[in-house]
């Protein structure tokens, strides 16, 4: 039990990361404090002057913003309530009301945001899925905050589980979630009324993943999965329009063959149940599993990792063998005796096979800041790296057996060339810290260039 | 006024501060708020502490029994977001951090300092300002607590809607 709670403290802990510069945070709302302090002795001081009856003085808790939501998501705020118990008004009433009394708890003074006001918010969907009973509501006015409400079918809105809340986008996807006893995998995917629902077959090759979209049934616009317990690849479309696309559901485990030996003696071999672990998680990713599913370690080593107990990982890259010897690949880095595993949305991919993939992947953190160092996977020949960013500045690095590391701090983005011994230009990547979003494919993240931006969509027509 | 050894103490011990507040009290949204608040009720006695450290987490934990869920004032942000990847283990630590969450908050404090900062009944004592029964008690009905609850059906850690002002989540991969 206690060896438990130390675990869950410590991996809980270990994700809190401090912006920069937090004593001038600190002077800064020290400054706020005392201006406000000042304001509200001064309205004090004049309710106290004016001879009104009043019972109590409410100050405001946060500062929404005013107008209208943005227009991305009023399509989704204009169609009308979907789910079984869309008709049942009584119902819908409690579930505003609640939402208004309870959505806002423990939300920041500037983001998105749930009206007090009941009339002001809409319910976009209630109803019973399987065994659940699920609701989604959301503001009508300025940023729309988006809150989730769940419990089992016969419950009434105050029996309901607030499980969730955030920015409103332009589709709702709710995660899977467990309560209590009940295990079901519950997905809900809701789109504007009208949009249609597709879902995909992926096939991954050297050079990305090729996806073959079927529709689904969805003639309100929203599919609903009692018990996902498959990962499935959706998309939500409003005509040709694709406005949303991702992932629900879970893996069954994946148990591949890999051998833990690195290819072209890229790095050293690591424990074998560390580079198992991995091919696991990227079939468990990929869906790549299954008799003929082979895996290759292209590179691995054991490190220094700040924040760990020992002061040491092990970080190794898998990549899944297709048809045509290259796949996807993903760099995880376990800490040293312990199965704590972290892996970076930039740290996937695809590529060809061993002598010709060029990779290039920042090391995820187990301290407060992100680690500075950028590693180069590259065959053999490849003697040396050069960075070039933006400004046409240049930093080279050489590889030992085409394996080398950059540190630079997070944020960069650069031109990488790649020279054997004799000068010899091999391949030219490019490297962004940038991370695309979580609805982006971690594997092929050109899919997802130029996500729909929320606020950048302001503003909308009134919506009611 | 503020000083430079007070600035020094605020830059080195910060991160590991605000890791003591997020854990006392679950949201990330609120541990920036509270440790800031808790600095700056420190920063006008700095002078006069023999233990800043300590006084700092007493007014947190203060504050979280006192005012549970007082309106926030600030958001924290991640920097790069690393992702646990899938780890059986980590739904069943998930239900314990969601039987912590239903723990008062002494009682919460007190596996905090006991198990997270390594303190001694003795010095989590002087931490809180309670006796050492107290802490011995809190602590032994705080994972006797957390027994039944774990035994209990719990809501897990839903997903829901994506919360765009969390910090790195846990949890499985997606």
């Amino acid at each position: 039990m206690i060896d438990e709670l130390q675990r869950t403290l410590r991996e809980r802990a270990e994700v809190v990361v401090a912006r920069p510069q937090p004593y001038e945070r600190l002077l800064r709302r020290r400054r706020v404090r005392r201006r406000t302090t000042a304001m509200t002795a001064a309205a004090v001081a004049i309710l106290i002057a004016v001879p009104l009856g009043f019972k109590a003085i409410v100050l405001p808790t946060y500062d929404p913003e005013p107008g209208p939501p943005p227009a991305a998501v009023a399509p989704l705020l204009n169609s009308p309530t979907r789910g079984s118990l869309a008709g049942d008004e009584k119902f819908l009433a409690g579930l505003r009301e609640r939402a208004a009394a309870v959505a806002n708890v423990g939300r920041g003074p500037n983001g998105p945001h749930m009206p007090s006001d009941p009339d002001l918010i809409k319910v976009l969907f209630a109803g019973d899925v399987g065994t659940r009973r699920i609701a989604i509501v959301a503001g009508l006015d300025g940023w729309p905050l988006e809150a989730l409400f769940q419990g089992s079918v016969g419950d009434d809105p105050g029996d309901l589980y607030n499980s969730g809340s955030g920015e409103l986008e332009p589709v709702v996807h709710t995660d899977t979630a467990k309560m209590g006893s009940d295990r079901s995998e519950t997905y809900l995917l809701l789109g504007p009324a009208g949009a249609s629902i597709d879902k995909a077959t992926s096939v991954y090759s050297s050079t990305g993943v090729r996806r073959t979209w079927t529709p689904v049934a969805a003639d309100q616009g929203y599919v609903a999965y009692p018990d996902l317990t498959w990962r499935e690849r959706l998309r939500v479309r409003m005509g040709d329009m694709v406005i949303w696309e991702g992932v629900g559901g879970r893996a069954p485990d994946a148990a591949v063959e890999v051998d833990p030996q690195p290819v072209l003696g890229h790095g050293t071999a690591i424990p074998a149940s560390y580079a198992q672990m991995a091919a696991n998680y990227l079939a468990y990713s990929t869906g790549l599993s299954g008799p003929g599913a082979k895996y290759r370690v292209l590179w691995s080593d054991r490190l220094t990792m700040p924040g760990t107990k020992q002061g040491e990982a092990y970080a190794v890259v898998v990549q899944a063998i297709t048809a045509d010897g290259g796949g996807p690949y993903s760099l995880y880095v376990f800490e040293a005796g312990t199965e704590d595993t972290r892996n970076l949305p930039i740290g996937n991919g695809t590529a060809g096979p061993p002598d010709q993939a060029f990779l290039l992947l920042r090391l995820p953190s187990f301290a407060a800041m992100t680690d500075d160092r950028v590693y180069a996977v590259a065959p053999p020949a490849a003697a040396r790296a050069e960075f070039t960013d933006a400004s046409g500045h240049t930093v080279g690095i050489g590889l030992s057996n085409g394996v080398g590391w950059l540190n630079t701090p997070a944020g960069i983005d650069s031109e990488v060339r790649f020279y054997d011994g004799g000068g010899a230009l091999l391949a030219t990547r490019q490297f962004s810290d940038k991370d695309r979003g979580a609805s982006c494919d971690e594997h092929d993240p050109s899919i997802c260039d130029g996500p729909i931006s929320v606020r950048e969509s302001r503003p909308a027509e009134p919506v009611r | 006024m503020p000083d430079d050894e007070f600035r020094a103490f605020v830059e080195q011990r910060y991160t590991a501060l605000l890791r003591t507040a997020y854990l006392l009290c679950g949201s990330p949204d609120r541990a920036e708020d509270l440790l800031q608040a808790a600095l700056l009720a420190a920063m006008p006695r700095w002078r006069r502490m023999d233990h800043p450290e300590a006084y700092v987490r007493r007014i947190m934990v203060n504050q979280l029994a006192n005012s549970w869920r007082r309106p926030i004032r600030e958001i924290l942000t991640a920097v790069l977001p690393d992702r646990p990847v899938r780890d059986t283990a980590i739904e069943e630590r998930d239900a314990m951090w969601v039987a912590l969450s239903r723990l008062p908050a002494r009682m919460r404090a007190v596996l905090v300092l006991r198990y997270w900062e390594d303190l001694s009944e003795e010095e989590t004592a002087r931490v809180l300002e309670v006796s050492l029964g107290t802490v011995k008690s809190h602590s032994s009905r705080g994972l006797a607590r957390l027994r039944d609850l774990l035994g209990e059906p719990l809501v897990l850690d839903a997903g829901g809607p994506r919360d765009k002002l969390r910090i790195n989540g846990t949890g499985g991969a997606r």
